[in-house]
């Protein structure tokens, strides 16, 4: 247990003392690529949010239709349509949250985070190819079980990856004492 | 009034003119006297304070220079002899004259952050934090990720031993090597 005065002649002023809440065992994997099952499970979390959000909009929709009647002119949305729009949320979903910070839903709950190989985040452009691209071909995720950097086919198009990224969901304490910052 | 005068004898005569003159020349005379022995008297004066002052100055230098060399000597001599700390410790209520201190100039100069940053290292906060929030929902999802992870390198595992790589991946290698610690 150093004194005082030991702390301070080895105390770098401006230095961060900097940690996170993370579990100690899931340290050495922030950042690293993330596997199959990981992604396939905030996948399907994804679809599971955007079904309920769609099955719920037409449920509601066909109640108003039913309570007001003044709806049946218009034709219903079932089957093939429903799965239309559901793809076009999926996509709309997807494009939106990785343009913002690189994780939707299912991201989050997983602890991954979509980035460009050099470690960027995703422009609207890329992301909205990235999301019509894995709405359309979503098997494209499969590859990821053989590519050894765990690789979807999306990624490898559009050189993106796919990374942990644990720490938004739990209390992160960054303690930066801006010893510089004298203003 | 009769005077007699002999042959060849300048008469003088007193006219009222002569007896005027002769006193506006005595009257000279007895103003430049006066401003002489005023003069004479000032040269004195001054003479005698400009010495007065020397004499003062330069036995003040004298004995200012003395005392610079004594005095240091002498007190150091006298209080070498002296445990000034025990008098303070046994005459001087040292909380009295502290209690009276202006502190802020002192905190002022303490450096806080540093201080801060020694104590969030000494009590380890970090670890604390972690302790305190690790609630059970972030249990929960931290197992669910795990197994995921877990999951994963069992896949990759295999799949990598079916193509015979020699290098694991990134991820289950930092996972395995983490395992083997625990």
């Amino acid at each position: 247990m150093p004194s005082f005065s030991q702390f301070r002649q080895t105390f770098v002023p401006g230095a961060q003392v900097h940690f996170s809440a993370l579990p100690e065992r899931a340290h050495s994997i922030q950042g690293l690529s993330a596997g199959f099952t990981s992604r396939a499970i905030a996948v399907m979390l994804d679809i599971g949010l955007v079904a309920v959000l769609v099955m719920g909009a037409w449920g509601g929709w066909e109640a108003l239709r039913y309570i007001l009647g003044v709806f049946y002119d218009l034709p219903e949305a079932t089957g093939l349509p429903l799965l239309v729009i559901g793809y076009f949320t999926m996509w709309i979903y997807w494009t939106w949250s990785w343009s913002t910070g690189g994780r939707s839903l299912g991201n989050i709950l997983m602890g991954l985070r979509v980035q460009t190989n050099r470690g960027g985040s995703l422009g609207l452009g890329l992301a909205a190819l990235r999301s019509l691209f894995s709405v359309v071909f979503a098997l494209g995720l499969v590859w990821s079980i053989f590519s050894r950097k765990n690789r979807s086919i999306q990624d490898i198009v559009l050189g993106t990856e796919v990374v942990f990224d644990w720490a938004p969901l739990l209390p992160k304490v960054d303690m930066t004492f801006g010893m510089e910052s004298k203003e | 009034m009769s005077e007699s005068f002999g042959v060849g004898e300048t008469v003088v005569e007193f006219s009222a003119e002569r007896e005027k003159i002769e006193a506006g020349s005595l009257n000279f005379v007895v103003n430049s006297a006066s401003t002489v022995a005023i003069s004479a008297i000032g040269l004195v004066r001054f003479a005698t304070e400009t010495t007065v002052y020397l004499a003062t100055e330069s036995t003040k230098a004298v004995a200012n220079s003395v005392l610079d060399t004594v005095i240091p000597v002498a007190v150091n001599a006298i209080v070498s002899r002296v445990d000034i700390n025990g008098i303070v410790r046994e005459h001087v209520n040292v909380n009295e004259i502290v209690s009276q201190a202006d502190i802020n100039p002192i905190l002022d100069r303490v450096p806080m952050t540093e201080i801060a940053d020694y104590v969030i290292e000494e009590i380890d906060l970090p670890s604390l934090v972690r302790e305190s929030t690790g609630g059970v929902a972030d249990g929960i999802l931290n197992t669910v990720r795990f197994q995921a992870v877990e999951t994963d390198n069992f896949i990759s595992g295999i799949v990598d031993r079916v193509f015979f790589r020699k290098n694991m991946r990134a991820s289950s290698r930092e996972v395995s090597g983490r395992n083997a610690e625990f």
